[in-house]
Order: structure tokens, then C-alpha cells, then sequence
């Protein structure tokens, strides 16, 4: 995986972007996108069971597929008083977690994006599982993002 | 299906907990068998001697050029010894508590006698990749505390 900083960095700077024509991501609504975001990777419980000796990898492995990530968000989303919005921005989330995880290099089949449907595996092994590069980068980014939005604000509030 | 009684909500609750349950058995039972090379689980039942396998886990001791990896496969922790892989291994100290993962052809006595790929993620990137990690899901924690809060009596999270 690309780390969470990653992850919750594209999902902010995603969501930044897209509300400068949707005013419904406003930062409530961004949040939501940015824990959807980190909603796959819930399969690192199993580190912590692997610290007690236990090899849940397996059985936690549907968490990290497209199919058991929108599951979670199912369930994550009736905690919601608007419960289709929530499940939608959570799915945003997840869509990104996994275009993230697609660049990694995989000596394995890949994501299973069509599970239970297909097997098939994807991959695009661009980007080593450890790298720091691209934590740099996504946080560079969304710091523009940040001050450019910033920017335009300001401009809008002398316009008006 | 309207979900606005707490029952309603509760019996949608059971039913995707069950479906991911479900989802994640059924994953763990049948992905050994769409693995692009057979791995842990082949290697203990049928032992496919001659074959590629895909064998991952922790190093555990180096001796010049072959290093022994352990994995806990379900409970069962399995050694491989991967032999001749400083070919493979460009540009890289292999350190013990390294993590990899390894395509060979499957030798005698869990050893991998001829190494095709390597993937090597070394321990001090690991454990940089779950401290960024812990510091992004500390700042999710905040920002979604900022803007939403649970309210018990109606059992939703709602904005703040």
C-alpha cells in the first residue's frame, strides 16, 4: 500500500478540486471522503492479530477488495442520518484507495477488481510498496491545492 | 427499503456483516487456487517440487549468498531457504526482518533453488511506512471528530 498519508492526501486534494464546481464537498463531506479513503486497508488489523501469533491475512484479505470495501461502507454508512450520501462519499474514497494501490509493484496476481466476479488481477508495478517519493509528492501537491484554493477565496470575497 | 427505524437499520447491519463474512470465507477458501504461482498452501499439501512458487515472509538469517525466510501460513510457521538471489537482488543490502517476496523454481527441502523475481521491502521502511501511517489516521481522527459527532440517542453520527 502507499501509505495513509497518501491516501487521505489525494482524497483532500481530490475533493478540494472538484469543489470548486460541487459545493457539496464541503469539509464534512470531505472527511467522509478521506476515512472512505483508509476503508480498504482495515485488513491491517491482521498485523495486530499477527503480533498475537494469528495468520488472519487471509481472511481479512476481502477488505481490500472493491467488493468487501463498499460492504464496509454499507454497514459504516447506516451509522449515518443521510445514508446515501455517506455510502457515496465513502465509495469515492475507496475508488481512490485503490487507483492509488494499482501503481504498486506486485510479484502476485494484483487487485482483484472483479471479485467474486472474476479473478483476474491488476497491477501496474509502477511504484515499490515502501516508497516515500510519493508521500512527498502527494503532500506537495495537496499543499498547492491548499493555497491555491486559499487564493481564489480571497479573490472571490474582494470580487464580491 | 427504508432504513429510518433503528430496527430497520439493525436488520441491514446483520444482513452486510453476514454478506462480508461470507465474502471474506469464501476468499480465503478458493484464492490459493486462481494464484498466478502456487505458494504456501501447495507447497504443504502437494509439495509441487520443480515448479515456480510464489513464497513470501521475514528474513530471518543471510549466509552469504542464500537467506531463509519464515512465514506463518495459518498457524503453522514455514521456513523456505531461497538460494543463489544476489543476482536477483540489485542494489540492495538484504538486512534479517526484511520482508519479501520471492518467484523460484521450489527445490528439495523448502528451498528455492532458482530465483526469478524478488520483491524486497526492508524492515526501517516498513516500520516508516506504519509510523506515517499512524500519524495520518491521528490527523483523520481529528478532522472527522471536527466535523462529526455521534449522537447515542438516535445512534447516527451527525454533522457538527
Amino acid at each position: 500500500m502507499p501509505d495513509w498519508v497518501v491516501h487521505v492526501a489525494v482524497a483532500w486534494t481530490l475533493c478540494r478540486i472538484l469543489r470548486f464546481k460541487y459545493p457539496q464537498l464541503d469539509p464534512a463531506n470531505t472527511a467522509l471522503v478521506m476515512v472512505g479513503s483508509v476503508f480498504p486497508d482495515a485488513i491491517k488489523i491482521s498485523i495486530l492479530f499477527e503480533l498475537m501469533g494469528l495468520d488472519w491475512w487471509d481472511y481479512l484479505h476481502a477488505f481490500h477488495l472493491p467488493i468487501g470495501a463498499f460492504l464496509l461502507a454499507g454497514i459504516a454508512a447506516l451509522l449515518f442520518k443521510e445514508k446515501k450520501t455517506a455510502f457515496l462519499l465513502l465509495s469515492m474514497g475507496i475508488i481512490t484507495h485503490f487507483a492509488l494501490d494499482l501503481l504498486l509493484i506486485q510479484l502476485g496476481n494484483g487487485i482483484y477488481l472483479f471479485y467474486p466476479i472474476s479473478w483476474m488481477g491488476f497491477s501496474l508495478n509502477l511504484v515499490p510498496n515502501d516508497d516515500y517519493v510519493i508521500t512527498i509528492a502527494a503532500l506537495l501537491v495537496a499543499l498547492s491545492v491548499y493555497f491555491f484554493s486559499r487564493w481564489v477565496e480571497k479573490r472571490r470575497l474582494k470580487i464580491t | 427499503m427504508s432504513l429510518e427505524t433503528s430496527r430497520k437499520r439493525a436488520v441491514m447491519g446483520i444482513i452486510l456483516i453476514l454478506l462480508l463474512i461470507g465474502l471474506c470465507i469464501h476468499y480465503a477458501n478458493e484464492y490459493e487456487i486462481h494464484l498466478k504461482h502456487p505458494s504456501y498452501g501447495a507447497i504443504l499439501s502437494d509439495y509441487p517440487q520443480g515448479e515456480l512458487v510464489n513464497v513470501g515472509g521475514t528474513v530471518t538469517h543471510i549466509y552469504g549468498d542464500s537467506f531463509l525466510v519464515e512465514e506463518n501460513y495459518h498457524g503453522q510457521i514455514v521456513a523456505m531457504k531461497i538460494i543463489n538471489s544476489s543476482t536477483i537482488i540489485k542494489n540492495h543490502k538484504l538486512s534479517p526482518q526484511d520482508k519479501v517476496s520471492v518467484v523460484g523454481v521450489l527445490g528439495p527441502d523448502n528451498q528455492i533453488v532458482t530465483v526469478q523475481e524478488i520483491d524486497v521491502n526492508d524492515y526501517t521502511g516498513y516500520v516508516l511506512l506504519l509510523f506515517r501511517s499512524f500519524l495520518a489516521l491521528a490527523f483523520l481522527f481529528y478532522i472527522f471528530n471536527r466535523y462529526w459527532c455521534f449522537n447515542l440517542e438516535s445512534f447516527e453520527f451527525r454533522r457538527r
